[in-house]
C-alpha cells in the first residue's frame, strides 16, 4: 500500500468513524428529544406511543417559560454585544499592537474556554456576592461573557489576520484618523468575523447552564436552568418540547452563521 | 498643477531593538524632483518612506517637509499621498469610492467628490471603471487607482513603494513611461522606492543608493553610475571590473599609476590612489590586434553570451583575473570565438578609484 493510499485510507476510516459518532452521541439524543415532545403520554416515554401536540400547548400556557426564554434572550443579547466589544479590542491589541506582551494577552484571553465552567463559576460567586450583584441580570452578563469573548476574540483575530495592515496605514495617508480608520476599514473588513463571534457568543450563552446555576436568582432565570429545575422535579414531556424548539432556534443560529461563513458573503455597498 | 514640496532628513534613524533598520541619514529632496530610493531588499527603504508617511517614529533626528517639522505629526494630518506595494484597494469600495475616500475624509461636497473622481479617472485613463470593485480590475488597473487615490487631494508630495514590484516586465515598462508622464503632469515631489536599478535610472531625477540602512550615495543617475563612490555602488548599479591595488604612483600630470594584486599595470586618471579601481565592461574595447589605449592586455575568451544588441565577453588576462568586456553591436564586426587569443584595452579616463 503506497503512503498515499494508506492516507486515504485512514480518511476514509477517519471519515466513518466520525459519521457512526455523530449518529451515536449528537442526531441520536436529538431524534429522541423530538419524537419524545410528541408523545401524549404523562411521563417521558421512548419510543413513544401516539402523536399529540399537547406538551407545546401546555407549554405555551406556562409563563414561565416565556419569562426564562426571555430572560436568556436578553442576557443572550447583551453578552454578545459585551463580547464583541471586548473580543474586538483585545484581538487588535493582540495583533496591531506591539510584540512583547501580545502572546500574554492571548493566552491570557483564550485561558476561559479551557478552563471548566464550574471553577469559573465558584471563583466568580463570591465576587458577585461581594458586589452585591449575585442574582441579578449584570453577574450572569458578565458571567457569560468571560466565557464567550474569546470566540469572538478568534473569530475576530482571524479576520484581522486575513488582509494586508497597509489597508489601515492606506487610510490614515488618505486622511482618516485612528477612529476614522477602524470605522471605514478594520470594521467592514472584520465585519463577517465579527458577526459570527457575536453568534457564537449569543449561542453560548443561551445553552449556559453552570454560571447561571450559580450566578442567576429567581428573577434572572435563564432557559436552560429552569429546564434543569424541571428535570429535577416533574420528568414531563415539556421538557422535551421546550428542548426541541430550543434545537429549531439554535439550528436557526447555526445557518446564520453558515451563510456569513460563505466566500460570497463579502459586504458589497 | 500642484507645486511640488521639498524633503528633508535631518540625522533620521531608526532601530527596533538591536535591529538597525535605519542608519541616521541627512538628504534633501528638491521641490518637484523625482527623487529614486535605490536598495537591495532590507536596506532600509521602506522605513525611511514610513517616517515620512508617519508609520515609522524615528528613533532620533527629523523629517521637514516645506521646512516645517513634521516627525511628530499624525499621519492623517500631513497631507501626503501614497501608493503601495500591494496598491492597497479598499476591497469592499468600488473603484470610485476607493478615489472618493480622501475626498470624502477631507468633508468636500459630494457634487464636487463625483466631478475630482471622474477627473482622476481620465487622468490614469481609467474613464468608465469607476463602478467595477477592485477584484475586476487587472494589476495595471488596480495600479492606476492606487495613484489616482494618492493623487486625487493633489498632494505636493507623493510616496511610491515598490508601485510596480507586483507587475510583469512588459507592463512595468509601460507603467514607468506612464509614471513619468504624470509626474509632468500634476508637479508634485515623488519619492520612489524600488529595488530595480534600470527602474531607478530611467525615471529618477536623482537616485539616493541605500545599503545597510545607509544612504552610501546621493546623486544623477548617470553620476552614481560613472561616478560611484564605492564598491557596493559600483556593483549595484550594473557590472563592474574591479581591481584590488596594492600601490600607486604619479605618472605624468594627473596621472596615476598603480598596481593591482594580480601584479597587473595600470594607468588612471587622478590625484591620488584609493583600495579599489573599477572599469564598467563597455568601456572596453576587445579585438584580435593590440587596441592601443593606455591600459592594454592580451588575454583568451573563456565565455561569451549574446545579449540584446550587443556580446557579453568574459576575458582571462591573468592568473585569478577575468574580465568582463560588454562590446555594442557595431564593433561585433569582428567574430571572436571562444579560446580565441584577443586583446583588450581601455583609456585612463574610464578607470575610477573607490573605497570599500
Ligand atoms: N517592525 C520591525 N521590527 C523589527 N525589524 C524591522 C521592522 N521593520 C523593519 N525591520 C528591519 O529593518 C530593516 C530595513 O527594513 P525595510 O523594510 O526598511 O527594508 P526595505 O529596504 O524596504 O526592504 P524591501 O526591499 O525588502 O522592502 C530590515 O532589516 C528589517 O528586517
Ligand atoms: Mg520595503
Amino acid at each position: 500500500m503506497t503512503a498515499d493510499g494508506l492516507t486515504r485510507g485512514l480518511a476514509r476510516g477517519g471519515s466513518a468513524m466520525l459519521l457512526t459518532l455523530f449518529t451515536a452521541f449528537l442526531l441520536a439524543p436529538i431524534i429522541v428529544v423530538v419524537l419524545m415532545s410528541f408523545t401524549n403520554q404523562l411521563y417521558l416515554t421512548f419510543p413513544p406511543t401516539g402523536f399529540a401536540t399537547r406538551w407545546y400547548k401546555a407549554a405555551w400556557n406556562e409563563t414561565a417559560w416565556f419569562d426564562a426564554s426571555w430572560n436568556s434572550i436578553q442576557i443572550g443579547a447583551a453578552t454578545a454585544v459585551l463580547s464583541m466589544i471586548l473580543g474586538t479590542l483585545s484581538a487588535l491589541a493582540v495583533t496591531r499592537g506591539g510584540t512583547r506582551w501580545t502572546r500574554w494577552v492571548a493566552s491570557l484571553v483564550i485561558a476561559p474556554m479551557m478552563l471548566p465552567h464550574i471553577i469559573i463559576a465558584i471563583g466568580l460567586y463570591p465576587t458577585m456576592l461581594d458586589l452585591k450583584l449575585s442574582g441579578t441580570y449584570i453577574a450572569v452578563i458578565l458571567g457569560h461573557t468571560v466565557v464567550a469573548m474569546p470566540l469572538v476574540f478568534t473569530t475576530v483575530s482571524a479576520a484581522l489576520r486575513g488582509y494586508d495592515p497597509a489597508l489601515e496605514f492606506a487610510a490614515r495617508t488618505l486622511g482618516a484618523d485612528g477612529w476614522q480608520a477602524f470605522r471605514h476599514v478594520t470594521l467592514p473588513m472584520i465585519g463577517g468575523g465579527l458577526a459570527v463571534g457575536g453568534i457564537f457568543a449569543f449561542a453560548v450563552s443561551f445553552d449556559e447552564l453552570m454560571l447561571a446555576l450559580f450566578l442567576a436568582g429567581p428573577r434572572t432565570e435563564t432557559l436552560p436552568r429552569l429546564l434543569w429545575e424541571h428535570l429535577q422535579q416533574t420528568i414531563t414531556p415539556v421538557i422535551a418540547a421546550v428542548a426541541t424548539l430550543v434545537l429549531l432556534f439554535t439550528l436557526v443560529l447555526m445557518g446564520a452563521v453558515l451563510q456569513l461563513r460563505r466566500p460570497e458573503a463579502e459586504p458589497a455597498s | 498643477m500642484t507645486r511640488g514640496a521639498s524633503l528633508e532628513f535631518d540625522r533620521v534613524s531608526k532601530t527596533y531593538g538591536a535591529v538597525t533598520a535605519l542608519q541616521p541619514t541627512s538628504m534633501t529632496v528638491r521641490p518637484g524632483e523625482f527623487f529614486a530610493l535605490l536598495g537591495p531588499s532590507g536596506s532600509g527603504k521602506s522605513t525611511l518612506l514610513g517616517t515620512i508617511a508617519g508609520f515609522v517614529a524615528p528613533s532620533g533626528g527629523c523629517v521637514l517637509v516645506d521646512g516645517a517639522d513634521i516627525t511628530a505629526m499624525p499621519p492623517h494630518r500631513r497631507n501626503i499621498g501614497m501608493v503601495f506595494q500591494n496598491y492597497a484597494l479598499f476591497p469592499y469600495l468600488t473603484v470610485a469610492q476607493n478615489i472618493a475616500f480622501p475626498l470624502k475624509m477631507r468633508r468636500l461636497p459630494k457634487s464636487e467628490i463625483a466631478a475630482r473622481v471622474d477627473r482622476a479617472l481620465e487622468m490614469v485613463r481609467l474613464g468608465g471603471f469607476g463602478p467595477r470593485m477592485p477584484a475586476q480590475l487587472s494589476g495595471g488597473q488596480q495600479q492606476r487607482v492606487a495613484l489616482a487615490r494618492a493623487a486625487v487631494y493633489d498632494p505636493p508630495l507623493l510616496l511610491m513603494d515598490e508601485p510596480l514590484g507586483a507587475l510583469d516586465k512588459n507592463l512595468r515598462e509601460e507603467m514607468q513611461e506612464e509614471l513619468r508622464q504624470f509626474h509632468r503632469n500634476v508637479g508634485a515631489t515623488i519619492l520612489y522606492v524600488t529595488h530595480d536599478q534600470q527602474e531607478a535610472a530611467s525615471m529618477a531625477d536623482r537616485i539616493a543608493i541605500m545599503n545597510h540602512g545607509k544612504a552610501e550615495q546621493v546623486g544623477a543617475p548617470h553620476e552614481v553610475y560613472e561616478r560611484p563612490g564605492n564598491s557596493f555602488v559600483a556593483r549595484f548599479l550594473g557590472e563592474a571590473n574591479m581591481f584590488r591595488l596594492r600601490r600607486g604612483w604619479p605618472d605624468g600630470p594627473g596621472r596615476l599609476r598603480c598596481e593591482t594584486e594580480e601584479s597587473l599595470n595600470l594607468l588612471a586618471c587622478g590625484a591620488t590612489s584609493a583600495a579599489l579601481a573599477c572599469v564598467r565592461p563597455e568601456d572596453i574595447v576587445i579585438g584580435p590586434a593590440p587596441t592601443g589605449r593606455e591600459n592594454c592586455f592580451a588575454g583568451r575568451v573563456t565565455d561569451l553570451v549574446q545579449v540584446a544588441g550587443s556580446v557579453r565577453y568574459r576575458v582571462a588576462v591573468a592568473p585569478g583575473c577575468t574580465l568582463i568586456v560588454r562590446a555594442s553591436a557595431e564593433r561585433r564586426a569582428v567574430v571572436l570565438a571562444k579560446d580565441d587569443a584577443v586583446h583588450v584595452g581601455w583609456d585612463a579616463a574610464d578607470m575610477r578609484f573607490l573605497s570599500e
